[in-house]
């Protein structure tokens, strides 16, 4: 609005004024150009190519993403990360719900038990794969304690069962951030509401189903959002503690990625992975706008 | 026969708050423990760590630490405290670098006309649609490009735009009142003056957040250091606690410390501005 030139105003004096403004943002656009916008259209341009980032680069057109979708790889990695979603979005949604409902009900230490289920969030993702590597091994704390009831869980080493004990770890990581979330939507709802529920005789049980769940519609598509895109991003968990196996079971997109850039030197097509990882998480957060996101009003 | 029912039910609630409170405590337990159990490790005997025990029943020992610190450097390994002071110095720079770039930027979007001014507002939202995957690469070969592989400013310089970060502070600087930045320069006050007496100390909620979140950030990379180091000087404590999980499996005290010394200043820094941190969360978590 204010960009519309007043008329008394010369061009001259407008490129004056500028001048302060321009000066301000320079260090982000400078450093905006060289590590983003050069980046963005150098790896674009990479899709279309085969280079092993020592020799000149060869054109291929669409070979690179041709490759991709034809490669075993492609399904299952989908099928994994399919297999993430699964265990890890109902869970840690369920979750956070449930421990932000208590949280908000208990009305005594909320701070407390905020800050407690944060602490594994703010744990570098390195430093909880090599702890959980540790109590989820054969010999580990957790496996010793289900022994004494005769069970043993291969957590890890079963392929069938890796990606969903992977999922499990990243539920324990992240719910106490989801869960501050929802509690922070909670405390949003003006009380009034509750109030008139309950004097229109309405029990515990429909007043959270019918009032409390679709007012928190805001929280629970941040949250489903941000679920979608660590689905398709994790890396350094499968990296760390699989290394994608057992017989490729926990191998992600962003794994995929960085094996076919770095360890197979295939600049191109690690590129065309990249766009294709974006993509996908792409998709999954426009399905949840489309789905999930309702208007909603006090 | 009113007030009966009515202590009733209070009765009845103080019975379901109690189970719940009860419920809270018990996962705050479970969601702890393992924290617990890393620290006790770290100090236990190697024979005493395998087993459900929490307790140790052989007496404690520092050796662990020692080995992470002293022995690591004789045989040749990155040692941990050139790998902390890599770390830290590469989160202070980048948070630093990222406070100063973004405070600046989100002034001038707020607070300043100028060419491109709407353009540039837009690109910022835009930019923020875009995943850090997308990047790996090209910034990678850029990088190369310019000569930094194993160097310090790879590790700092590709981190200093961001755009989650210029939008929070342009949020903030926009409900700052123009009268007040009006006032100094009437009082004859310069564009310096204005930033460093007013917007800056009215923006500390903003710059702790801001902060907080790139430094933790920064801690705990891990994907780009693979992929950028190559000579273990350089290497952050995330890389080397992972090469030690790598070569050393069996040794279990010695990762366990690893484990501390890499969350250990973490935990304090979010203990200490745990206000600021859980704000941040529900400004951007409810923006959505």
């Amino acid at each position: 609005m204010s960009d519309v030139s007043i008329p008394n105003v010369s061009l001259r004096e407008k490129i004056k004024k500028s001048t302060t403004g321009w000066l301000l943002i320079l260090p982000y656009v400078f450093f905006t150009i060289l590590f983003w916008l050069i980046p963005g259209i150098w790896s674009l341009i990479l899709t279309f190519e085969k280079w092993n980032m020592m020799s000149p680069p060869k054109f291929v057109g669409l070979h690179n993403f041709v490759s991709i979708f034809k490669d075993e790889l492609f399904l299952i990695t989908l099928r994994n990360t399919f297999q993430f979603i699964i265990v890890y979005i109902p869970l840690s949604v369920a979750f956070s719900l449930f421990v932000a409902w208590m949280i908000y009900k208990a009305r005594f230490g909320s701070t407390f038990f905020l800050i407690s289920f944060l602490l594994p969030y703010v744990t570098s993702g390195v430093a909880y794969s090599v702890i959980f590597n540790r109590l989820f091994a054969y010999d580990g704390v957790v496996n010793v304690f289900l022994r004494k009831f005769g069970l043993n869980i291969p957590f890890f080493t079963d392929p069938s069962i890796a990606m969903s004990s992977i999922a499990l770890l990243v539920v324990w990581k992240i719910m106490g951030y989801y869960s501050l979330i929802i509690y922070a939507g909670l405390q949003a709802i003006p009380p009034s509401i509750f109030e008139a529920a309950k004097i229109d005789g309405a029990n515990e049980g429909k007043t959270f189903f019918k009032i409390t769940l679709p007012l928190l519609n805001p929280a629970f598509t941040t949250i489903l959002v941000f679920a979608a895109i660590i689905s398709v991003n994790i890396f350094t968990e499968p990296y760390l503690i699989t290394e994608g196996g057992p017989f490729n079971a926990t191998r992600t997109f962003v794994f995929w990625t960085y094996k076919t850039a770095f360890e197979l030197l295939q600049a191109g097509k690690g590129s065309a992975l990249a766009f294709v990882t974006a993509a996908i998480s792409f998709v999954l957060v426009l399905i949840i706008r489309k789905y999930v996101e309702k208007e909603i009003e006090f | 026969m009113k007030e009966n029912t009515s202590i009733g039910m209070e009765k009845s609630f103080r019975i379901k708050r109690a189970i719940i409170i009860a419920i809270l405590t018990l996962l705050v337990i479970v969601w702890i423990y393992p924290y617990v159990w890393v620290a006790v490790a770290s100090f236990k005997d190697p024979t005493d760590i395998t087993g459900t025990g929490l307790l140790p029943k052989k007496p404690m020992t520092l050796a662990h630490y020692k080995f992470i610190f002293v022995t690591a450097n004789e045989i040749g390994r990155t040692p941990f405290l050139r790998a902390f002071a890599n770390s830290l110095f590469i989160a202070v720079s980048v948070t630093f670098l990222v406070i100063l770039v973004s405070s600046l930027a989100g002034y001038s979007l707020a607070k300043h006309d100028f060419i491109g001014r709407r353009f540039l507002n837009n690109f910022i939202i835009f930019q923020m649609l875009f995943p850090s995957i997308l990047f790996l690469i090209p910034v990678f070969l850029v990088v190369k490009a310019l000569h930094m592989i194993d160097t310090y400013q790879a590790m700092i310089l590709p981190f200093i735009a961001n755009a989650w970060g210029v939008f929070l502070f342009f949020q903030f600087f926009k409900g700052v009142p123009d009268d007040l930045i009006e006032s100094v320069k009437i009082d004859g006050g310069g564009e310096m003056l204005i930033l460093f007496r007013i917007v800056i100390p009215l923006s500390k909620s903003i710059i702790t957040i801001v902060g907080m979140f790139t430094f933790m950030q920064r801690w705990d990379e891990y994907l780009w250091y693979i992929v950028l180091n190559k000579n273990n000087n350089f290497m952050p404590l995330t890389t080397v606690l992972a090469g030690y999980m790598k070569t050393y499996g069996e040794k279990i005290g010695e990762q366990m410390a690893g484990v501390v010394i890499l969350t250990f200043p973490i935990i304090v820094l979010f203990l200490l501005f745990r206000k600021s941190f859980t704000q941040g969360i529900t400004m951007t978590g409810l923006k959505g």
